[in-house]
């Protein structure tokens, strides 16, 4: 199964508000490797991942999807989003949770030997539980 | 296939500009197994990693190519540059993404257990997304 990444951007601080998220299709059940956040702007955050309580309901606005790391490899079926016409609601259980200092540069990288599994149409979401960092990267490494 | 690695030192710091690529030949396709970047100078930086959108009409000043980790293995075909008579563009999607602290040493090391792979003629490049440290320390493994 070929291997598919992105490098995204986030500027949705807010709390209790999603500031990433990344679904399947509806015709692809990808497996979440890696996903990696670090600030940009500093401000003590935390965030959480997640299912979304309305999952299977996410509206994605402009959606990017993912890259092939081969280049040989058919285009990615799974999409990103910063915005939302339907917004992941707060998931009802963690799968990860994590606090940074007030620091630039700070971050973590989660990885999922196994893979984090999405079902068809739904996905995962990144949670701002706190009045987060304004700028923020991710990254997110997803076999499809 | 033979493993292949290099060290580069950049100072190009400007935001919205090239830091550093890698280029496959005109007869080699070869996949990035890891990269790292380690800050020189104390500035918060970020970068991002990704083809460049010009990916196939770059041309790198002065190439500097890997070199073989078993000297026994055949010269390497696969070239960095800190310089370009026609340099890389942005990357419409990024790869990777990451935001470092404001000390000398930071960085980050991304490891793609797969490789990344640079079809014929195209490469990657490290991209500035901010005024970036006055010195960057790359090095790169890579298959041949």
């Amino acid at each position: 199964m070929p291997l598919y990444s992105g490098g995204f951007n986030s500027t949705v601080g807010t709390t209790t508000a999603p500031c990433f998220d990344i679904k399947a299709s509806a015709t692809n059940s990808p497996r979440l490797l890696e996903l990696a956040i670090s600030v940009t702007t500093a401000a003590a955050s935390t965030y959480l991942i997640g299912r979304p309580g309305n999952d299977g309901s996410v509206a994605q606005s402009s959606a990017t999807l993912l890259q092939a790391e081969d280049t040989l490899a058919p285009a990615a079926q799974t999409g990103t989003a910063v915005a939302w016409s339907t917004a992941p609601t707060v998931p009802a259980a963690t799968l990860r949770r994590v606090i940074f200092p007030n620091t630039v540069g700070a971050g973590i990288i989660w990885t999922f030997p196994r893979g984090i599994l999405m079902a068809v149409s739904k996905g995962l979401v990144v949670w701002n539980v706190a009045a987060n960092s304004s700028s923020v990267n991710f990254v997110v490494v997803v076999d499809e | 296939m033979a493993i292949y690695s290099q060290t580069a030192l950049t100072t190009v710091t400007t935001t919205g500009a090239p830091a550093w690529d890698v280029k496959a030949s005109s007869v080699n396709s070869p996949r990035v197994m890891e990269i790292g970047l380690s800050l020189g100078a104390a500035t918060a930086s970020t970068y991002g990693l990704g083809r460049p959108a010009n990916d196939g009409s770059v041309a790198q000043t002065t190439p500097v190519l890997l070199n073989a980790e078993n000297p026994n293995d055949p010269a390497s075909q696969t070239g960095t540059a800190v310089a370009w008579g026609t340099a890389p563009t942005a990357p419409t999607i990024f790869l990777r993404r990451v935001a470092t602290v404001a000390a000398i040493t930071g960085g980050v090391l991304w490891t793609f257990p797969r490789g990344l792979s640079c079809a014929v003629s195209k490469g990657l490049v490290v991209w500035n997304l901010a005024t970036n440290s006055a010195s960057l320390h790359v090095w790169i493994v890579v298959d041949e």
